[in-house]
């Protein structure tokens, strides 16, 4: 039986039965990338230099709250975003022993552990990836994908660091009077919305604030996490994140995407979850 | 009855066969049929990896799967040991006692008073626990050399999409199976290689893997398992109202995940890959005896040699979808 030569499988085969090849120099990586990732990376110039973590875990005391007020748990928001920086120190501290030029896919996680009452681990996690070819730049930190960054930087961007802002939040519980006197009518909780506002708002402009003097134009893939973690309902954190991006050249390039229409209907309904109702 | 004194014999033979290092009789036959010409080849790729696998230029040759239960040996811990009077200089049963275990990653947390004695006077200690680590590398080393074994018989270039089962056998004390099992794949005329690739990414993937440039090596772990021994002076900051670091626990949990990271680049090396892609993290935190913690991380992924730096050999299409 004649095979077709197929010049990838015959060199992959190759380096597999002698170990020469184009191998990558330096150290052996580990990395949380998928295949597409992997690959779309080294299209842009990017390889892989090692799985990179910090983890820091604070024990989240009380504060006292006042049970009518709307307010900031000051106390809160300065030990929930003094965790998370803490780990991402250490992050970043691994990842220059690594050699890396950035981190890629980078996830801020809480995890409440199991049975340890008011324990919580903040971990940083992502790939640290260099380009060879280019010097030793600033670190970037970044929560894209490596889809999300291969787009980037083809349309002319490139990552600058991972922006947050948090804040945790009082909600005023309601007094008895103001419920009686409102539980026939339809009214706007207006001090449940004023609170939401108030601390979205000092979380996003925090955030904001972190790309001061970064040279960030911008900040992509931003969003507003809310999550009450150990606290009950009435005290809140909204935590901003996203990723600060700036021009690397003079402008934007266009990258043209073709249009697609699926014919498949029912391939096109089950990737638009909703489109199936109506 | 002659049946049953012919299983039981066969029974005997295929543990004899595995203790020798060999395959059990089961598995011998299955994988000489599907070597017979004339039979079809069986594979759990569905159509759209078997036409990327074709594309890449392999065919499918079997179903290959490895298969080991081990028995982790108990180990104990300083508190355990000595109560609560911890101890300065503790050796981790290095030479002695019922369980050799390999003395890992140790790290001590001295009561502030000194004298560590008593409950609320005791030292603190993160400890690796080795043999449960060394009993899940032992596991994995056994099913995946019985897998390459099958694979070999079938002269397999090697195995993608690879499934991997880690588990607990229900009512035997701390067991753990270890089974991985995937599709062997040949290229006709192909090189000989000094073992077939093992690689726990899917068909398509493999396909597109291929195409970067990369090519599979071997299933690799890294496995870190830490014990957090709570000193007296990390339990008062626990007790306290403050929002603090907690320095111990942060320690240990950092241990654990850089331990399994450094293994796993040890793992990489150890095959010549250069590096590794698709790895699935799996991290726990168990609750073990006296309030300690058991801090477990464990990743698996796929090694990688690159044998092509060239980019693609064309540029990925962008698209809007319109639907």
């Amino acid at each position: 039986m004649s095979v077709a030569p197929h010049q990838r499988a015959d060199a992959a085969l190759h380096c597999l039965a002698t170990g020469t090849g184009e191998r990558h120099e330096g150290r052996r990586f580990s990395s949380d990338l998928s295949v597409d990732e992997a690959v779309l990376l080294k299209e842009i110039g990017y390889e892989p230099r090692g799985l990179v973590v910090g983890s820091a875990v604070y024990h989240i005391g009380y504060q006292m709250q006042n049970w009518s007020n709307n307010e900031e748990m000051s106390g809160l928001t300065q030990v929930m975003y003094a965790a998370r920086a803490d780990a991402v120190n250490r992050m970043e501290r691994h990842a220059h022993t690594v050699g890396g030029h950035g981190v890629v896919g980078m996830k801020l996680d809480v995890r409440i552990h199991q049975g340890a009452e008011h324990l919580a681990e903040f971990v940083a996690m992502g790939t640290a990836v260099a380009n060879p070819s280019a010097g030793s730049p600033r670190l970037w930190l970044s929560d894209l994908s490596g889809q999300d960054l291969y787009l980037l930087v083809r349309a002319g961007y490139e990552p600058v660091s991972l922006a947050f802002g948090a804040c945790v939040y009082h909600i005023a519980h309601q007094g008895l009077s103001q419920w009686v006197g409102q539980a026939t009518q339809n009214v706007e909780l207006s001090n449940y919305t004023a609170a939401l506002y108030e601390a979205r708002e000092l979380a996003m402009t925090r955030m904001q604030n972190e790309t001061r003097g970064t040279g960030a134009q911008g900040i992509v893939a931003m969003r507003v996490e809310q999550q009450s973690h150990l606290w009950g309902s009435h005290v809140i954190e909204f935590l901003a994140i996203g990723t600060s991006v700036r021009l690397a050249g003079a402008d934007h390039r266009r990258i043209a995407p073709k249009m697609v229409l699926a014919l498949n209907d029912g391939a096109s309904r089950a990737t638009t979850g909703a489109a199936g109702e109506g | 009855m002659p049946d049953d004194a012919a299983d039981a014999e066969r029974q005997q033979a295929s543990i004899a066969a595995l203790e020798r290092g060999e395959l059990p009789l089961a598995a011998r036959e299955r994988i000489q049929k599907l070597g017979q010409t004339g039979s079809a080849w069986t594979s759990d790729l569905s159509v759209a990896e078997l036409h990327a696998v074709r594309q890449a230029g392999f065919q499918p040759v079997g179903m290959v799967m490895g298969s080991s239960v081990y028995r982790i040996a108990a180990q104990w811990g300083y508190t355990n040991l000595f109560g609560n009077a911890g101890f300065a200089a503790v050796n981790q049963w290095g030479n002695a006692g019922p369980v050799s275990a390999r003395a890992g990653h140790l790290q001590q947390y001295p009561c502030p008073h000194g004298y560590g004695i008593g409950s609320d006077h005791r030292w603190g200690y993160n400890w690796e626990h080795t043999a449960y680590e060394d009993g899940v590398v032992a596991a994995r080393d056994a099913a995946l050399s019985r897998i390459s074994e099958e694979a070999r018989d079938l002269d397999a270039h090697g195995v993608v999409g690879v499934r991997l089962i880690r588990r607990h056998l229900e009512g035997v004390g701390n067991s753990l199976e270890f089974t991985v099992i995937g599709t062997a794949i040949r290229r006709s005329g192909g090189p000989d290689l000094p073992r077939p690739f093992m690689s726990h990414l899917d068909g398509v993937a493999f396909s597109k893997l291929l195409h970067g440039g990369y090519v599979p090596v071997s299933l690799v772990v890294g496995i870190g398992a830490v014990e957090i021994d709570r000193g007296c002076a990390t339990e008062w900051l626990l007790r306290s109202w403050n929002n603090v670091r907690i320095d111990q626990i942060s320690d240990g949990i950092e241990a654990a995940r850089l331990l399994g990271i450094s293994r796993l680049e040890e793992e990489v090396s150890a095959v010549d890959a250069d590096g590794v892609v698709g790895v699935e993290v799996d991290f726990a935190s168990h609750e073990v005896a006296n309030g300690a913690m058991l801090i477990d991380l464990v990743c698996v992924g796929t090694a990688v040699r690159r044998y092509a730096k060239d980019p693609l050999d064309e540029q990925p299409l962008t698209i809007m979808r319109l639907h």
